[in-house]
């Protein structure tokens, strides 16, 4: 074992990727599907429509994979502290590849909901979380931001 | 404040002082008059236009013809707005001095003033109405206008929105 | 002895605008995908590790990541066909115009003939013999001239087979992982950082001649990986970066709404999709311009940068071709309202193109719309938005702007195919001083430049710091009260550049109306339909001279002060005594209680303060 555990922050996080690529793949199909072959030539529009249908289909099938992958990780990270060894098996190959050897964090699990201090608690303060570094996801497909003037991507 | 600033303040200051309100921007021709000359517009493309595309032996059109309302004069302040019809004729099965000769023949049988030609656009007139008729490569471009219409700016904004526009929905000859 | 006619080739039946317009479609979803697919591959296995492809399968992002890249390669090869189909449409577009021509003269000379066997006399055996020598001549030419009707209508079928069977060959998933896994399938990403350095050298020449040595597939692939970095690029064709502009522009519109429909659009973003959504309803409203030859659409989408000067956007718009346009002229526009200033611009710069066309004779006309630098803003009216208009009084945005334009034309100047096309710069208001720092603090490449209704013209002092002598015209109307701002003394943006010892051709404009409420509508008069100021813009875009009136003097025009005062004592004066007639005392009574009025109020109405 390496010893890479993912804890609350990396789960959410790498649900924020799924989700991202499901909003633009989900916009990426339905443009296609919207795209019409007509007026072309009728043998055209026929092998248009075809491709079409074909990546309609494939594109549709992986946005909605990557939407339910979003949510078995948002699901995992609410109910994080009853997700065990083996209910971390089933959502691991979700989580990117550096967590591929990776363990549930015990400890990792959500920053603490902030509550109403009416006085000085009785009960120590609730250890602080020591979870490693988390991996940055990119933020997901979006429209690139303006280039300078002399241009970029 | 800027000088700029100071000087339009004072002249609208002035503008008060001395009771102007003006008609400004309520003047013009009221939304009713400008939609029913839309409507003359596009009955009249409707009849004209098929017969145009007939007399060139049109093969097919870009779309089905659209028309809409354009700004006259330029941004931020249009001195009106006309409503123009177009289509495009794209393919024809006449040569270009043949299509010529056929636009002209029918719009003056149809009573059209021929006003100018120049390089293959005919420009024709009849009452405030203007046919232009720019016949090139394998078609035509055909435009039927109202003329500018004096509105108020807010009209003129409204009905010149990019986007907004109807469709004539011709097809070509048979 | 009858003779068969030549039967006119078939339609065209896929037109270059409908093929266009199926290849953006494609685009866009391509961009969207890719963008999804580098998204998911960055958190799957890298490309270095060279374990067991099996545990690198059973990563999810991994595995998507890997589906979406075998449909990003079906996508670049459906748009290399569709491209090359576009292509070989506008081919026969113009080969069946010449076709038509040919058939309708060849079928005419036979009716002739027809019409002159049926006059003949049978008995005059000379006549005779010469119907019979002409009918083999024509029979010999009808022959020949089918025969290439027929050769079209068999090339239109291939061209059709052509783009079927392209289609055919990745229109599954497996056949979409063939193209992926293809050995010389091209690498946008590798392509994307070659074209990103070169634009970062600032040398346009440098990005065309790179960019024509690129294969059909790698411009595919390049446009649908990096369409805002290929639309934005000087040097680049002029058709391409269309397509790529409308690529971004699509696929803005598909993720934006998508996000505006989940409640998560911020301000930027909902600005960016209104000038996303603008752009594409102006081009909507240009779908049915075409070139007459090729049945191309003519309007182009040359700059696109949705997210530019705090979501005002930067957008730059043509009708025609300014590649192979023989006269081209860019418009850049002053002071615009924060809400669809590009189509009124557009629409403005649609007829003065018309104009011109029809004074250039066989010469092509191109009409660029440039919105790309952060011109002040008036918003709903003259109070809001204070600090934008402060800036009118600053040379800040022009000199930056200025910078931004003169890039823009180096980059029209590389792309452009032929001869070099004779362009015209064009600033109206805060535009003019603009173009005028575009020219006199960068390398301007423009052939003539007219300014019209100029606040200033920035450093500039006489003509010749702008334009070699001629070139300069300018256009100001004497109640347009922007124009009085630089005069006579230099104002907050520069000289007035309608002063006679500026050394500008000046050509006529309609002074305007000299009524205070009407002022600055004055300064935007210079497009009104049948006005001078449009015609002799139209001369100089077909590089005809505009007849010349007098520039400014002393004395031979009202300033700032003065214009600003008269106006609002000669309305004054129509308003007191509106609709009753009084004779020229009466008014010069009444109009003496404004003035003094006026002269109260004077000290802080000075412009030279």
């Amino acid at each position: 074992m390496s010893g890479v555990e993912a804890d609350w922050n990396a789960i959410t996080a790498a649900a924020r990727v799924w989700d991202g690529a499901a909003d633009g793949l989900d916009g990426a199909w339905r443009r296609l599907h919207g795209t019409t072959g007509s007026p072309m030539a009728p043998d055209v529009v026929a092998a248009f429509e075809t491709f079409r249908e074909a990546w309609v289909d494939e594109v549709k099938d992986v946005a909605t994979t990557a939407q339910a992958h979003a949510e078995s990780l948002d699901d995992a990270a609410a109910t994080y502290s009853a997700v065990d060894d083996a209910a971390y098996q089933r959502i691991r190959s979700l989580m990117p590849w550096s967590y591929r050897d990776s363990t549930i964090d015990p400890d990792g699990g959500p920053p603490p909901m902030p509550t109403p201090s009416p006085g000085p608690s009785p009960s120590p303060p609730p250890p602080s979380d020591s979870a490693p570094a988390t991996p940055q996801p990119s933020p997901g497909p979006s429209p690139t931001p303006s280039p300078s003037p002399t241009g970029g991507d | 404040m800027t000088r700029w600033a100071r000087i339009v303040a004072g002249v609208v200051t002035l503008g008060v002082l001395s009771g102007c309100g003006g008609p400004g921007d309520d003047g013009g021709v009221s939304r009713e008059q400008a939609s029913q000359r839309s409507e003359e517009i596009r009955t009249e493309a409707a009849d004209l236009f098929p017969k145009l595309a007939t007399s060139m032996s049109a093969v097919s059109f870009t779309g089905s013809g659209t028309a809409r309302w354009k700004i006259c004069g330029m941004p931020p302040s249009p001195n009106g707005a006309e409503y123009v019809a177009e289509l495009t004729v794209d393919q024809a099965n006449t040569g270009v001095s043949e299509r010529l000769a056929a636009v002209k023949e029918l719009l003056d049988g149809q009573g059209w003033t021929l006003d100018e030609e120049t390089s293959g656009t005919v420009t024709s007139s009849k009452q405030d109405t203007t046919l232009t008729a720019r016949v090139a490569g394998g078609g035509a471009y055909l435009t039927l206008s109202s003329g500018c219409v004096d509105l108020s700016g807010d009209l003129i904004d409204e009905l010149t929105d990019p986007g907004r526009r109807d469709d004539l929905g011709l097809t070509p000859p048979s | 002895m009858a003779l068969v006619r030549v039967s006119q080739p078939d339609p065209l039946r896929t037109t270059s605008a409908a093929a266009a317009s199926a290849t953006t479609g494609v685009r866009a979803t391509g961009e969207s995908v890719s963008d999804a697919q580098e998204s998911l591959a960055s958190q799957g296995t890298p490309a270095s590790w060279t374990g067991d492809a099996s545990e690198a399968a059973e990563n999810e992002f991994t595995a998507l990541s890997a589906r979406l890249d075998a449909a990003s390669a079906a996508f670049v090869r459906a748009v290399t066909v569709l491209d090359a189909f576009d292509d070989t449409l506008q081919t026969l577009s113009s080969r069946r115009i010449d076709l038509v021509e040919r058939v309708s003269e060849l079928n005419g000379r036979i009716d002739t003939y027809d019409a002159d066997v049926a006059a003949s006399d049978k008995d005059d055996a000379t006549a005779q013999e010469a119907l019979v020598q002409r009918s083999a001549n024509l029979e010999r030419e009808a022959t020949a001239l089918q025969a290439d009707v027929d050769a079209w209508n068999r090339d239109q079928e291939s061209a059709e087979q052509t783009v079927v069977s392209g289609l055919q060959g990745v229109d599954t998933v497996a056949e979409g992982q063939s193209a992926a896994s293809a050995p010389n399938r091209a690498d946008a990403a590798a392509l994307a950082d070659q074209l990103q350095q070169k634009v970062d050298s600032g040398d346009p020449e440098a990005v065309a001649d790179w960019w024509s040595g690129l294969s059909p597939e790698q411009v595919a692939a390049l446009v649908m990986h990096s369409p805002q970095l290929v639309g934005n690029a000087g040097g680049v064709p002029s058709e391409v970066r269309d397509e790529a502009n409308r690529t971004s522009m699509l696929s803005d519109i598909d993720y934006l709404t998508q996000r505006r429909d989940d409640g998560q659009l911020s301000d930027l973003e909902r600005q960016q999709l209104m000038n996303a959504e603008d752009a594409r309803d102006t081009l909507d409203d240009y779908q049915d311009r075409i070139d007459p030859e090729t049945g191309e659409n003519q309007a182009f989408l040359l700059v696109y940068r949705p997210d530019a000067f705090d979501g005002d956007g930067g957008v730059a718009m043509s009708l025609g071709n300014p590649d192979t346009a023989d006269d081209v002229t860019s418009f850049v526009p002053g002071l615009t309202s924060e809400a669809t200033s590009l189509s009124g611009n557009v629409e403005s710069m649609d007829r003065l193109m018309q104009l011109a066309d029809g004074k250039n004779g066989d010469r092509s006309v191109a009409a660029i719309t440039w919105i790309d630098y952060d011109a002040p803003s008036s918003g709903e009216g003259l109070t809001d938005d204070p600090w934008d208009f402060l800036q009118v009084a600053g040379q800040g945005k022009a000199t930056d702007g200025g910078e931004r334009f003169a890039d823009f034309v180096a980059g029209m100047r590389a792309s452009d195919q032929g001869p070099d096309a004779h362009f015209t710069a064009i600033g109206h208001s805060y535009g003019s001083t603009t173009v005028s720092h575009a020219a006199t603090d960068n390398d301007l490449q423009v052939d003539d430049m007219v300014l019209i209704g100029s606040p200033g013209t920035g450093s500039a002092e006489t003509a010749t710091d702008l334009m070699p002598e001629g070139h300069l015209f300018v256009g100001s109307a004497d109640y347009d009260p922007v124009t009085l701002l630089g005069s006579p003394a230099i104002g907050a943006l520069g000289h007035d550049p309608a002063q006679a010892d500026f050394g500008a051709h000046r050509f006529e404009v309609d002074p305007g109306s000299y009524r205070v409420q009407d002022l600055l509508e004055n300064h935007s008069s210079y497009f009104n339909e049948g006005s001078t100021s449009l015609d002799a813009m139209a001369d100089v875009v077909a590089g005809q001279t505009p007849d010349q009136v007098d520039g400014r003097t002393l004395g031979s025009y009202q300033t700032l002060d003065t214009l600003v005062v008269g106006s609002s004592v000669v309305s004054g004066g129509e308003q007191i005594w509106n609709g009753v007639e009084w004779t020229g005392g009466q008014v010069a009574d009444a109009a003496g209680w404004t003035w003094d009025k006026a002269k109260d109020a004077g000290s802080w109405l000075n412009p030279f303060d």
